[in-house]
C-alpha cells in the first residue's frame, strides 16, 4: 500500500515537474531569445488594445519624477490615467527625484531585491553590466513577436535602434528619442541683439568679429549705465563655450572632443594642435576681461544676465531665452531682445553645430518580472504608437490640445496657462511631455516655439552635425577600459583646460600636457571609442 | 575535597556574577539598545569590507563576486593623483585642527568670564546657529560674498584699490575659505562640550583660589584649563582618529576644476570614480585604506598621550 503510494505521489511529482518544465521552455524560448531584431518584416503576432481585460493587471514602473515639482506621477496624473484606460494596465508608480535616482536604483539593482517590472536605467552606460548580471530582458523575440510599433519607431529614427543595441545586436532597452525634437528646439549661444543694435553691430559669424564683439560690449557700455560693468561672456559650464570649440573644427558640446577623420578613424581632439588653438584664443578673451566663468553656479550667472550685464551666454535651449527677456523687463530693460545665434565659422568657412544626442534615457523590462509579454506590449504601445505619442507630447484632448482639422493644436490653456506656466510645465502638470520615454514630437515643440525660434531652427538645421556616438552600448571589457582610465583621465583634462584658459599654467606646457594624457592611457580610450564608431557605422 | 572546593569556589563565582546581574539589570538593559545598534549597524557591515578585494559584480553580490587581491589598492596607490590626494586631505585637516581646535576653547574661556547670565545664553545661542545651517547654504552664501561680480567682499576690497579676486577660483584661496567657513559654522556647537566641563569644576577651588589673592587670568591659567585638560585631551584624540576623512559634500559644492589641485580630497576622488562611475570595489578599497590609516593614527595618539600623561588622558 505505501509503495503504491509512494510511486503515484512520485509519478504525479513527476507529471508536475514535466508540465512546468514544457511551460517553462516556451517561455524561454522567446526570453531567450537574441535573434536579430527583424526590421523590415511584420511582426509574427500583433496585438490589439486593451492588453489585459480582466481587472487588476498591474506594472511597476520605476522612472525619474516629473520635470514639474508640483504635479507627481505617482499621483496617477491624467495622462497616464488615459494610458491606463486604453492598456487595461494599472501602474504602480515609484518615482524619485533625477537628482537622487541614479544613487537610489544603483543601490537597488546592486542589491538585486524588490525591482520593479518597467525601470529607467541610473545610468545610460550601465546596460553591460545590468545585462551581464541577468537583470534585463532581451528584447529582440519580442520585437520579433510583438513589436509592431517599435519598428515603425526604429525605421522612423533610427538611432533609437542603432544606440540601444549591444554589440551582439541584442536590444534591452528603449530611450528617449530626441531626434525630432532637436530640429526644433537647439542650444546655442544667446547673445544680446539690442547691445548689438545700440553699438551699431551686427550679428558676429567669424571667429574675428566675435572677438571685435565682445571688446565692443566690453568697453563701449552697450547697457548705458555709464559704468564698465558689463560680463561679455558668461559661462556656467564648459559645454557653454562650443560655439568657441567649433571655430576650430572641435567637436566639444556633445562628443566630448571625440572626432572623426574622413577615413572613420576615431582621434582625441584634445591631442591636436587645433585645440591648442582653441585654449589659446579662450585665453586671450579670459585675460581681455571678455570672458568670466560662473561654474557651479548657475544662480549667479543668472542674476546677472537679468541685471542687464551679460552680452552673450553660452549654449542653452532657446526656451530661456523668454526666461532672460522677462527677467530684464523686470529689471526695467526697455525691449529687450535675446537671440540664439549660430557658432562662427571655421577656417573652412563651414559651420559645425554639433546636434544635441539623440537618445537619453533609457528604459528597460526586469528579466524576472512576472508578466514579460504584457510588460513589452505596453512599452510598445507607449513608446512607439502615434496615438500614444499625440498624447505623450500634447496632453489631454480639450485641455491641453484640441483637435483642428484632424490635427492637434496646443490650447490656449497650454499656451497662455491661467496659472502662469509655461507651455512644457503646463502639458507636463498632466503628465505629459515625460522625463521617461520621451519621443519628442516636433510638432508639440513647434507650437509653443517663439517665432524667433522657428526661424532660426530653419536656419541652423542645415549646419547640424550628428555628434559622436557615446550612447553605442559598450561590452563588458570596454566599460572596464573605460571606468580604468575615463575618470582620471577626465578630471586631469577638466583641471588643465580651466588653467590653461585662466592662465595659470602656461600654454608653453601644453605638449607636457598632452604626454601625460598619453601616458595616462588616452590611446586605450581611443581604441574603445573606434570600436564604439565602427560598431554605429555597420 | 579538592573538586569539591573547586566547584564550591566556582558556583561561588557565578553565584557572584549572577547577584551583580541581578543588581545591575536595569543599567543593562539601558544599555542594551546601544550595543544591539552598534552591532547591527556597525560591526555586521563590516563583512562588506570583502568587497575591497573582489571585482563586485552586481550578479553575483558581495560573497559570489570574484577575487582580485590588492588589485584595488595598486590601482590606487598607482594612481596618478594618488600622492596629491593624500596631501590635500591631510592639509585641509591639519589646517583645520591648527586653527579650527583651539577657537572653542578660547571662545568658551572668554564666554566663562562673562558675567550677565542673559548675555552669555544669548551669545552663546547665536554662535551655534550656524551649525543649524546645510552646507549648501553656506556655500551660496560664500559664492555671494565673495563674487567678482558685487559680492560685499570684493566691493570692499575694491575701496582700497585692490584688484578685485577671484575667490571661488583661485587655488591659494582654497583652504582658508574651506576652514574659515568650518570653524565660523562649528565653533559656537563645539564649544558647548567645554561649558560643560567648566561647570563641572569645583568652585571651591576658585574661592580658595581668590581667598590666595589670585585674579581672573591666575585662576584660569591654573584652575580652568587644568580642569578642562582632559575634555580638551579627549577631544584631540577624537579629531586626531578622524585625520583621514574630509567630508566630501562641502568640497563638492566648493570645487571646481580650477581648483582641484589643492580641492580634490580622498573622499571626492571616491565619489566621481567609485560612486559616479559604478566602481564601487575600488570606492571600498581607497575608504578602506583611509580607515586603517585613521585607526593606526588613534591607536599611536592615544598610547603617546598616555604615556605623556602618566595615564590619564587617554580614551583607554
Amino acid at each position: 500500500m505505501k509503495k503504491v503510494m509512494s510511486l503515484a505521489l512520485a509519478g504525479v511529482l513527476f507529471l508536475f515537474v514535466g508540465c512546468t518544465k514544457e511551460t517553462e521552455v516556451a517561455q524561454k524560448s522567446i526570453l531567450m531569445n537574441t535573434l536579430p531584431v527583424e526590421l523590415t518584416t511584420d511582426v509574427a503576432a500583433p496585438y490589439s488594445l486593451p492588453l489585459e481585460k480582466n481587472e487588476g493587471a498591474t506594472l511597476k514602473i520605476a522612472a525619474f519624477e516629473n520635470l514639474y515639482g508640483a504635479a507627481s506621477y505617482a499621483e496617477n496624473l491624467p495622462v497616464w490615467q488615459e494610458i491606463e484606460r486604453r492598456t487595461g494596465v494599472k501602474i504602480e508608480w515609484e518615482v524619485i527625484p533625477s537628482s537622487q535616482y541614479a544613487v537610489v536604483m544603483r543601490t537597488r539593482l546592486a542589491a538585486s531585491r524588490d525591482i520593479p517590472d518597467i525601470f529607467c536605467l541610473p545610468d545610460d552606460s550601465m546596460v553591460p553590466q545590468l545585462a551581464s548580471s541577468e537583470l534585463l530582458l532581451p528584447l529582440n523575440g519580442y520585437i520579433n513577436e510583438y513589436g509592431q510599433h517599435t519598428k515603425k519607431l526604429y525605421e522612423k529614427f533610427p538611432e533609437a535602434y542603432l544606440l540601444n543595441r549591444d554589440q551582439d545586436g541584442v536590444v534591452y532597452t528603449l530611450s528617449d528619442v530626441y531626434t525630432e525634437g532637436n530640429t526644433v528646439k537647439m542650444y546655442a549661444a544667446l547673445i544680446r541683439k539690442d547691445w548689438l543694435e545700440t553699438l551699431g553691430l551686427s550679428i558676429p559669424e567669424t571667429l574675428e568679429e566675435w572677438t571685435e564683439t565682445l571688446t565692443a560690449f566690453k568697453n563701449q557700455d552697450p547697457n548705458g549705465n555709464g559704468m564698465k560693468d558689463e560680463v561679455p561672456l558668461a559661462v556656467s559650464t564648459m559645454i557653454s563655450l562650443a560655439p568657441f570649440a567649433s571655430a576650430y573644427g572641435l567637436h566639444s558640446a556633445y562628443s566630448g572632443f571625440w572626432g572623426v577623420d574622413a577615413l572613420g578613424k576615431v582621434q582625441y581632439e584634445v591631442l591636436t594642435n587645433r585645440y591648442r588653438d582653441y585654449i589659446t584664443y579662450l585665453n586671450m578673451l579670459y585675460r581681455n576681461g571678455l570672458l568670466k566663468f560662473f561654474l557651479n553656479d548657475q544662480n549667479g550667472r543668472n542674476l546677472l544676465v537679468h541685471q542687464n550685464s551679460v552680452g552673450c551666454t553660452g549654449a542653452e535651449m532657446s526656451g530661456i531665452s523668454q526666461n532672460y527677456i522677462k527677467g530684464l523687463i523686470s529689471a526695467g530693460v526697455k525691449a529687450p531682445q535675446v537671440v540664439s545665434i549660430l557658432p562662427p565659422k571655421t577656417p573652412s568657412a563651414d559651420i559645425v553645430f554639433e546636434e544635441r544626442t539623440s537618445i537619453a534615457r533609457r528604459v528597460a523590462v526586469y528579466k524576472n518580472t512576472a508578466n514579460p509579454d504584457m510588460a513589452f506590449k505596453w512599452l510598445d504601445y507607449v513608446w512607439g504608437s502615434e496615438d500614444a505619442n499625440v498624447l505623450l507630447n500634447f496632453g489631454i484632448e480639450g485641455v491641453s490640445y484640441n483637435m483642428v482639422d484632424g490635427k492637434p493644436i496646443l490650447s490656449d490653456w497650454t499656451l497662455n496657462n491661467p496659472n502662469g506656466l509655461d507651455p512644457a510645465s503646463a502639458v507636463r502638470s498632466l503628465g505629459a511631455f515625460p522625463s521617461f520615454l520621451n519621443v519628442q514630437n516636433g510638432e508639440f515643440l513647434k507650437q509653443w516655439s517663439s517665432e524667433g525660434e522657428i526661424e532660426f531652427a530653419a536656419k541652423a538645421v542645415s549646419n547640424m552635425a550628428k555628434p559622436f556616438p557615446l550612447q553605442v552600448i559598450l561590452t563588458n571589457e570596454e566599460t572596464q577600459i573605460l571606468s580604468a582610465y575615463n575618470s582620471d583621465i577626465s578630471s586631469y583634462f577638466e583641471e588643465m583646460q580651466i588653467k590653461f584658459i585662466m592662465g595659470t599654467e602656461p600654454l608653453s606646457k601644453f605638449d607636457e600636457f598632452v604626454s601625460t594624457l598619453k601616458e595616462m592611457g588616452v590611446e586605450e580610450l581611443t581604441k574603445v571609442r573606434q570600436a564604439q564608431y565602427d560598431r554605429y557605422k555597420k | 575535597m579538592k573538586t569539591l572546593t573547586n566547584a564550591t569556589v566556582r558556583s561561588g563565582a557565578a553565584r557572584d556574577f549572577i547577584k551583580k546581574l541581578n543588581s545591575q539589570k536595569l543599567l543593562i538593559l539601558m544599555i542594551l539598545p546601544a550595543c544591539v545598534y552598534f552591532f547591527v549597524f556597525h560591526y555586521i557591515p563590516i563583512y562588506g569590507i570583502i568587497v575591497a578585494f573582489k571585482d563586485f559584480s552586481i550578479s553575483s553580490g558581495i560573497l559570489g563576486s570574484r577575487w582580485v587581491g590588492l588589485k584595488w589598492f595598486y590601482e590606487f596607490f598607482n594612481s596618478y593623483v594618488f600622492w596629491r590626494l593624500l596631501r590635500n586631505t591631510l592639509m585641509l585637516n591639519v589646517y583645520n585642527l591648527m586653527f579650527g581646535f583651539p577657537v572653542p576653547i578660547i571662545f568658551a574661556l572668554l564666554l566663562n568670564e562673562i558675567k550677565g547670565k542673559r548675555i552669555k545664553r544669548t551669545i552663546q545661542t547665536i554662535s551655534y546657529l550656524p551649525h543649524f545651517i546645510s552646507v549648501v547654504i553656506v556655500v551660496s552664501i560664500m559664492n555671494l560674498l565673495l563674487s567678482t561680480t558685487g559680492g560685499v567682499v570684493n566691493k570692499a576690497v575694491a575701496a582700497f584699490g585692490i584688484e578685485p579676486i577671484n575667490f571661488m577660483y583661485e587655488k591659494s584661496w582654497f583652504r582658508f575659505l574651506y576652514v574659515f567657513s568650518a570653524i565660523w559654522q562649528n565653533f559656537g556647537w563645539n564649544s558647548i562640550i567645554y561649558f560643560a566641563a567648566i561647570a563641572n569644576i569645583n568652585k571651591e577651588l576658585y574661592e580658595a583660589a581668590t581667598i590666595d589673592g589670585a585674579n581672573r587670568w591666575k585662576q584660569t591659567l591654573y584652575i580652568t584649563i587644568p580642569g578642562i585638560l582632559p575634555t580638551i585631551g579627549i577631544m584631540l584624540l577624537l579629531r586626531l582618529g578622524s585625520l583621514m576623512s574630509v567630508g566630501f559634500e562641502k568640497i563638492i559644492l566648493m570645487y571646481n576644476p580650477s581648483t582641484y589641485e589643492v580641492s580634490d580630497v580622498i573622499s571626492t576622488y571616491v565619489y566621481r570614480k567609485g560612486l559616479l562611475a559604478s566602481n564601487f570595489s575600488f570606492g571600498a578599497a581607497v575608504g578602506f585604506f583611509n580607515s586603517v590609516i585613521n585607526f593606526i593614527i588613534l591607536v599611536a595618539s592615544n598610547y603617546i598621550s598616555n604615556k605623556l600623561s602618566g595615564d590619564t588622558i587617554g580614551l583607554w
